[in-house]
């Protein structure tokens, strides 16, 4: 019994949880953090690492484009794929990481009825960001998006490893492995 | 050791678009040749090494087809990989184009993630 | 004479290209084409059937597109020439996308496509389909040869 409790009280302080909520952005170099966002909808979140550096971050965005509200863009970058993506890049650089090695995993852009009351803001969420990637010079590594189920992820700082849970499932390391770091 | 590449399409857009694709794909990329028909690629192939050529079907002068095709006739240039990438997405003509020697095939339009994955297997290279 | 699958041929075809290399949304359909200056191009097809297939761009949207399919962060740094490859470029997908739907069993040929001058419409008898997209707005003409 003793050493259980020992052992739970380890794994806790071994994790220090980072919640990225909703129009939220976090980075780390802590290896003992843990990234996590939870109840993707129609949102999108950005996962990067740089294993070489040790470095994630993670970016959970609502809208495709700032254009329909500057205001709140100002205010709220993470909101829009178009502000918060080059600030989640901006931010990581900031902590060490470069972005020949940053590796990028995506999640989320389900169909959802959200509070717009629009069907498809979760596929063009994707589209939106596809296209931003696409002009910064940065390939997919690997993504689970679409399809009607919310989705919950997690990243280890330490390991880049991640774990995603669908609604009404256990969750699962998420694959392909990592490339090996370059350099 | 580098690779050297020959892209053949009759668009010069989407030549740009598919050179972009392999620079962002982390292949170590030597020399990108460029050709807007299969007669052009001809001419390039018996002056310059190539270790693999994406190439589209539909284009003026030499088709793909007609391409593969010669190059099939040819002992030195048959042993070069060949992906086509094509807006012809039945699969009569994918059947035909694999039949002719083609080792990958990529549907216009195309995510870069695909194409990068299709160039990996055909190359074996693998960037994980 | 223009068949109701053919209208829906266009908009899943159109919506494969645009969504997949030009990151652009089709919003829904409009009445009628645009006003405002257009970019347009035609490309001929050969094959069970063959026709002819032409689109036309709002002028602000052919640049945005163009922009985002060679990924270019200044799509004001593009050349016209440059966006008039683009738009020919996506003329020949969606007519292949078109084409692969319609064609399964047989070969089909596109030739290469030219951009065409402004105000040139659709031929008579072609099913024309006109969206509104998130950058613009698109039209399409889809004619078969009669047999």
């Amino acid at each position: 019994m003793l050493r259980q409790l020992f052992h739970e009280a380890e794994e806790t302080r071994a994790m220090r949880l980072m919640i990225v909520g909703i129009a939220d952005c976090q980075i780390s170099s802590d290896p003992e953090s843990v990234l996590v966002t939870y109840a993707l909808g129609s949102c999108i979140a950005v996962a990067i690492y740089d294993a070489a550096a040790r470095v994630g971050g993670m970016l959970h965005f609502m809208l495709p484009e700032s254009g329909i509200d500057p205001d709140k863009a100002r205010e709220r970058p993470y909101m829009f794929a178009d502000t918060g993506v080059p600030l989640l890049f901006r931010n990581a650089y900031q902590q060490g990481a470069d972005k020949k090695r940053i590796v990028v995993r995506v999640f989320g852009g389900a169909q959802v009825l959200d509070n717009h009351g629009v069907f498809d803001i979760g596929r063009r969420n994707y589209i939106a960001l596809r296209g931003i990637l696409w002009k910064a010079g940065v390939l997919i590594h690997a993504e689970q998006v679409g399809g009607t189920s919310s989705r919950t992820i997690r990243m280890e700082v330490a390991t880049g490893t991640m774990w995603l849970r669908r609604a009404g499932a256990a969750e699962q390391e998420f694959g392909p492995s990592l490339p090996r770091p370059k350099g | 050791m580098g690779f050297r590449v020959l892209i053949v399409d009759d668009s010069p857009a989407m030549r740009s678009v598919i050179r972009r694709v392999i620079l962002l794909s982390g292949f170590d990329l030597q020399e990108c040749l460029e050709a807007g028909h299969g007669a052009d690629a001809c001419r390039l192939l018996r002056e310059r090494a190539v270790d693999i050529i994406l190439t589209d079907i539909n284009m003026p002068v030499m088709n793909g087809e007609q391409f593969l095709a010669s190059m099939r006739g040819d002992e030195s240039l048959g042993a070069i990989p060949v992906v086509v990438i094509s807006t012809d997405a039945t699969q009569h003509r994918i059947r035909q184009m694999m039949d002719l020697g083609a080792r990958g095939y990529v549907t216009k339009p195309f995510f870069p993630e695909s194409l990068r994955a299709e160039l990996e297997r055909v190359l074996g290279v693998c960037h994980a | 004479m223009p068949e109701p699958r053919d209208a829906e041929i266009l908009f899943s075809a159109a919506q494969q290209v645009l969504e997949t290399m030009f990151f652009t949304s089709i919003l829904g359909e409009r009445e009628a084409p645009p006003e405002e200056p257009t970019l347009g191009a035609r490309a001929s097809f050969h094959g069970a059937p063959s026709g002819t297939f032409g689109l036309r761009l709002s002028s602000g949207a052919a640049r945005a597109m163009a922009g985002n399919f060679l990924g270019a962060e200044e799509e004001r740094e593009l050349t016209e020439a440059q966006v008039g490859e683009v738009v020919c470029e996506m003329t020949n997908m969606i007519c292949g996308a078109v084409l692969s739907q319609v064609e399964t069993e047989s070969a089909f040929e596109i030739r290469l496509p030219e951009l065409q001058p402004p105000g040139e419409g659709a031929e008579a008898g072609a099913t024309v389909r006109s969206l509104d997209l998130d950058n613009g707005a698109l039209t399409m003409f889809l004619s078969f040869d009669k047999a």
